[in-house]
């Protein structure tokens, strides 16, 4: 399984090193925002989506352009192997992203570009991780089920889904519940932040489960051309 | 050992295998307790199937002429002087008949062909 | 036990095709040839072996196991060469192989690095550097450096000059001087099996035509060929497959004692080519379409 992770960050190698160039885009587009608030965070989660969806999408269309998976297949590996490798290798391209982040924080500190960032906290790990978690989970079901082509078109649909259903049904509880959602929410917003980490917390990690069965059901079905 | 085979004969390759092998054995160049080469070898060696080296060696231990020891091999079979003394009489009985018909082609009489005999005959023993 | 593949009652429907109830066997020690016409089945047949795709029904066993209960065990001991490179066209030989190597658990370097020498394959190209025939034989090195026992082939040699299909064919035969390993080549360049195959399996059309050693298939068909006025409708039916032309006939038949016995010396019988089999049969009693 290991071999696999290898193997995707091995293929990788080009991509690898444009990262380096897209630090200073980063950086640019970092300065160039004059946010309120908590930036770090921002900076830290966005750049850790970011490059993660890259390497994830940098893998399997370099997978499917080679037309590798008849092959891999054919080797003594197990289909269930492949799909957990690739969950896998949100963790370590997460870590990337996080490294490429605390770089940008790095240079914009000490170039003195503004007022200090600060370097991840807790939270800022837990908001860079959820967000990774995220964007795997909604890339490979559709990426095992469809290749990599469709899915990008797809991908962008499921994230807005997993953001916007829980928005659309809170509005929908509004109009149809006066005040009790209200009431309900402020409660929920107002609650201590460990239990916001905790709550979210077990969001993210039903999507993940829920994301990886469904990744295993299908692929261990599918039909290999 | 030499053995040539031909695709275009119409005699099944097996058997142009195993009859000179067994000319070979009867003419005394594969002599008793010889090793052949392995059906896998010979079946490389000529670019054939194995199944074809197998069945001539089948065909020659069958007839007597070779053996096959398990994990060994085969080898030609032990001294069997009588059955190669009678399959060579029987070869040199054809030359003869060959002999005779080319004789009685080119008018020669029985007797001038006794004459020519001895004459070879007697420069064969110098 | 001596049966390395073992195929039964295959099975697999797809839209516009099916494979239907295929069977055969190959036994340790011999070189299976597949053969048939593009769109027969044979890379279906293969990928069912290989578990890329799901059977519909039938079985499937090779070294005695059901090759889907133990893929694993089963994928360790075979090696496998496709006619389409599936590497990484941005790594290099040396990198490719450390990816695969790990997987297989009896993985030998020093086989690998032998037969790189000896196919003049260089270590740091990247694959794709590799001309279409190195790529094979780069396939060809994975295949045998990890003591594979049964080598499942399909079409290796398309594309490539009789040279190098020579070359493999002596590299073919080289593998089953080792009576407990086997070979399962899949082609429509029947001249190359017409010399090493010891066994032939040939499907059409999704059906198996037969599966039989080489031999006797070369003992029991033959061109039969004579003049036109020796056909009627009911001799036609005695042969697999007619072409007519103008001047004569020639037909393929299975049976040449029958075929001799039918027509005695009015006609003149020939051995049939692997080749000469699988068109006849394929194009069957079609019509002739130039006469």
């Amino acid at each position: 399984m290991f071999n696999l992770l290898m193997k995707d960050l091995l293929i990788q190698k080009k991509t690898l090193g444009y990262l380096l160039f897209y630090i200073p885009i980063l950086l640019l587009v970092f300065t160039s925002t004059s946010m309120e608030g908590d930036i770090a965070v921002v900076l830290y989660a966005t750049s850790t989506c970011f490059i993660v969806y890259l390497l994830i999408a940098g893998a399997c269309s370099y997978d499917e352009q080679n037309r590798s998976e008849v092959f891999l297949n054919s080797l003594p590996i197990r289909r269930k192997d492949i799909v957990f490798s690739k969950y896998l290798s949100i963790l370590v391209y997460a870590v990337f992203g996080l490294t490429a982040g605390i770089l940008i924080a790095l240079i914009y500190n000490v170039l003195g570009l503004g007022e200090p960032v600060r370097y991840p906290a807790v939270k800022d790990l837990f908001g860079a991780l959820c967000g990774a978690i995220i964007i795997g989970a909604a890339y490979y079901p559709l990426y095992f089920k469809f290749g990599s082509i469709k899915t990008r078109l797809l991908h962008v649909i499921v994230i807005m889904a997993i953001f916007l259903i829980p928005a659309g049904l809170v509005w929908l509880v509004e109009k149809y519940s006066q005040g009790t959602a209200v009431n309900l929410l402020t409660q929920v917003l107002n609650s201590p932040d460990w239990l916001w980490a905790v709550g979210c917390g077990v969001v993210i990690v039903t999507i993940l489960l829920v994301s990886l069965a469904g990744s295993l059901r299908i692929y261990e079905n599918k039909d290999i051309s | 050992m030499k053995i040539i085979i031909s695709g275009a004969s119409q005699e099944p390759l097996y058997e142009q295998i195993a009859k000179q092998i067994k000319n070979q054995i009867i003419l005394g160049e594969l002599k008793p307790g010889d090793a052949l080469p392995s059906i896998r070898k010979l079946a490389k060696e000529l670019q054939i199937s194995v199944i074809t080296t197998k069945r001539a060696y089948d065909e020659l231990e069958k007839d007597g002429f070779i053996e096959t020891v398990g994990g060994k091999g085969s080898f030609v079979s032990g001294e069997n002087k009588e059955l190669f003394r009678e399959k060579r009489l029987r070869m040199m009985e054809e030359k003869l008949c060959e002999i005779i018909a080319e004789s009685r082609y080119l008018g020669i009489s029985v007797e001038e062909l006794k004459e020519m005999i001895d004459l070879f005959y007697k420069e064969g023993e110098i | 036990m001596n049966e390395i593949l073992e195929v039964r009652n295959l099975t697999k429907q797809y839209p516009g095709f099916s494979l239907n109830k295929i069977s055969f066997t190959l036994e340790k020690g011999y070189i299976m040839g597949f053969i048939g016409p593009n769109g027969a089945g044979k890379t279906t047949t293969i990928k069912l072996i290989m578990n890329l795709i799901r059977r519909d029904s039938g079985e499937i066993k090779v070294f005695g196991l059901d090759n889907i209960k133990n893929e694993l065990e089963v994928k360790e001991r075979l090696g496998f060469v496709y006619d389409d490179n599936h590497f990484y066209n941005e790594l290099t030989v040396l990198e490719m192989k450390k990816i695969i190597a790990p997987f297989y658990s009896q993985w030998d370097d020093g086989v690998f690095k032998d037969y790189l020498e000896r196919f003049e394959l260089s270590p740091r190209k990247k694959i794709k550097d590799l001309s279409k025939g190195m790529k094979m034989k780069f396939s060809l090195v994975i295949a045998l450096s990890h003591h594979a026992e049964l080598l499942i082939l399909d079409e290796p040699t398309s594309g490539l000059d009789p040279i190098f299909r020579s070359e493999l064919l002596d590299i073919l035969v080289e593998i089953i001087q080792d009576e407990n390993k086997s070979v399962f080549l899949s082609t429509h360049l029947t001249t190359d099996l017409d010399k090493i195959a010891d066994y032939i399996t040939f499907i059409n059309q999704g059906e198996l035509v037969f599966c039989e050693s080489k031999d006797e298939l070369m003992e029991r068909y033959g061109l039969v060929k004579g003049g036109n006025e020796l056909l009627d409708e009911e001799l036609k039916k005695e042969f697999v497959g007619i072409k007519q032309s103008s001047y004569g006939f020639t037909g393929l038949t299975s049976d040449i004692h029958r075929a001799r016995q039918l027509f005695g010396s009015s006609v003149l019988i020939e051995k049939a080519s692997l080749e000469d089999i699988m068109l006849y049969t394929v194009r069957g009693g079609k019509p002739c379409l130039t006469c």
